[in-house]
């Protein structure tokens, strides 16, 4: 099972207006190439993206709210499993595409190539629905669940350690203000430029 | 910090608009922290980790809300990563409270004299803006002051709480 076509399969059961952020590295690039939506953001840096898509959940309750990971990312801030699964972030799934390496620098191995279980993790962590998939059949079943239910949902995807290096075409700065005024524009509601300046 | 002060800060922040906060507890603030997780107008989030904190604040900066992350010294030297890797290089507008300990005078212990030493070259080393509130009469203005300059120039902005606004 690769990540592009677990990718692949996930962009045919979103909506146009589900939010989904992606972690560093070549993810990003590959989900840009199944699902160029402008309700992407991409390439936030090692371990922030679950956080960051938490914030995100609880401020837009009524969306649903992907965060698409790495086991590297998620290996460098493991106490934000703690700090999902207390706060409950109904509308919030996490995929952990696990290749159990750092594949974009280098291929070195993580932890999960070794004895550690990041699904048990999140289930002692206290996220109830917390799956490890090492099937494309597995995968689309959990995913499906996940998107359905109250969440939040962790899916822990056994991934190959082979990737595409595609890019964005799009930097950091950018798509933070695309992402922004698409919020403002999907949402009804002003983010930049709230303070009015005052020429005196 | 006395009730009182906590007041203070807890008013401010709420006249500044601040909606969404991200916290790990300190002594010095938790009373403040307290007032907010009890208002039901504040989203609040107990970090593990004050650097998903600051993700946390970045992601609901993007969803709409206005975040304040609030935490100790030793929490911003924890923070300082995602602090440079996603709110200074994206420009990402957070409001970040800081109870700042080991100033010349101040009670604290040996332990606080490394955060003389850090705290304000290091904000200065990330280009993150910052304004001191040491006395009560002049927080209200600091804290407000700095969320509107966070909002203006879309960068986090830093308020050091210290002396007489800290003390029990």
């Amino acid at each position: 099972m690769t990540r592009h076509e677990c990718l692949s399969i996930l962009a045919t059961l979103l909506k146009d207006e589900d939010l989904v952020v992606t972690a560093l590295g070549w993810v990003a690039g590959e989900w840009h190439s199944v699902r160029p939506k402008e309700s992407n953001l991409y390439q936030i840096n090692m371990g922030m993206c679950t956080p960051l898509c938490l914030g995100l959940a609880l401020a837009l309750p009524h969306r649903r709210v992907i965060a698409l990971e790495s086991d590297g990312s998620v290996l460098l801030y493991l106490g934000n499993l703690t700090t999902l699964a207390n706060k409950r972030p109904g509308n919030l799934t996490v995929i952990v595409f696990d290749n159990q390496c750092y594949l974009a620098t280098g291929g070195l191995p993580t932890a999960t190539a070794g004895v550690t279980d990041l699904a048990g993790m999140a289930r002692a962590a206290g996220i109830r629905d917390a799956y490890e998939v090492r099937e494309l059949g597995d995968f689309e079943e959990q995913a499906r669940a996940a998107l359905g239910r109250e969440g939040p949902s962790y899916i822990v995807a056994k991934v190959d350690p082979t990737g595409k290096r595609m890019s964005t075409n799009i930097d950091g700065k950018e798509a933070k203000y695309h992402f922004v005024r698409y919020i403002e524009k999907s949402e009804g509601i002003r983010i930049i430029g709230t303070h009015a300046m005052k020429m005196d | 910090m006395k009730t009182e002060y906590a007041s203070i800060v807890y008013d401010a922040l709420k006249e500044a608009g601040i909606n969404f906060v991200a916290y790990l507890p300190d002594d010095q603030i938790h009373d403040a922290q307290k007032m907010i997780v009890e208002d039901a107008g504040f989203v609040t989030v107990a970090v593990a980790n004050e650097g998903e904190g600051v993700a946390a604040c970045a992601g609901a900066w993007l969803g709409g809300k206005k975040p304040a992350l609030i935490i100790a010294d030793s929490g911003f030297l924890v923070a300082t990563w995602p602090l440079a890797s996603l709110t200074v290089s994206y420009g990402i507008p957070i409001l970040v409270i800081i109870a700042h300990r080991g100033e010349v005078g101040d009670r604290a212990n040996w332990r606080f004299i490394t955060y003389k030493f850090t705290t304000e070259p290091i904000l200065h080393a990330l280009q993150i803006p910052y304004v001191r509130a040491s006395k009560p009469e002049e927080t209200k203005e600091a804290i407000t002051g700095a969320q509107l300059s966070a909002s203006l120039w879309q960068h986090p902005v830093a308020v050091l709480l210290s002396g007489e606004i800290l003390r029990d």
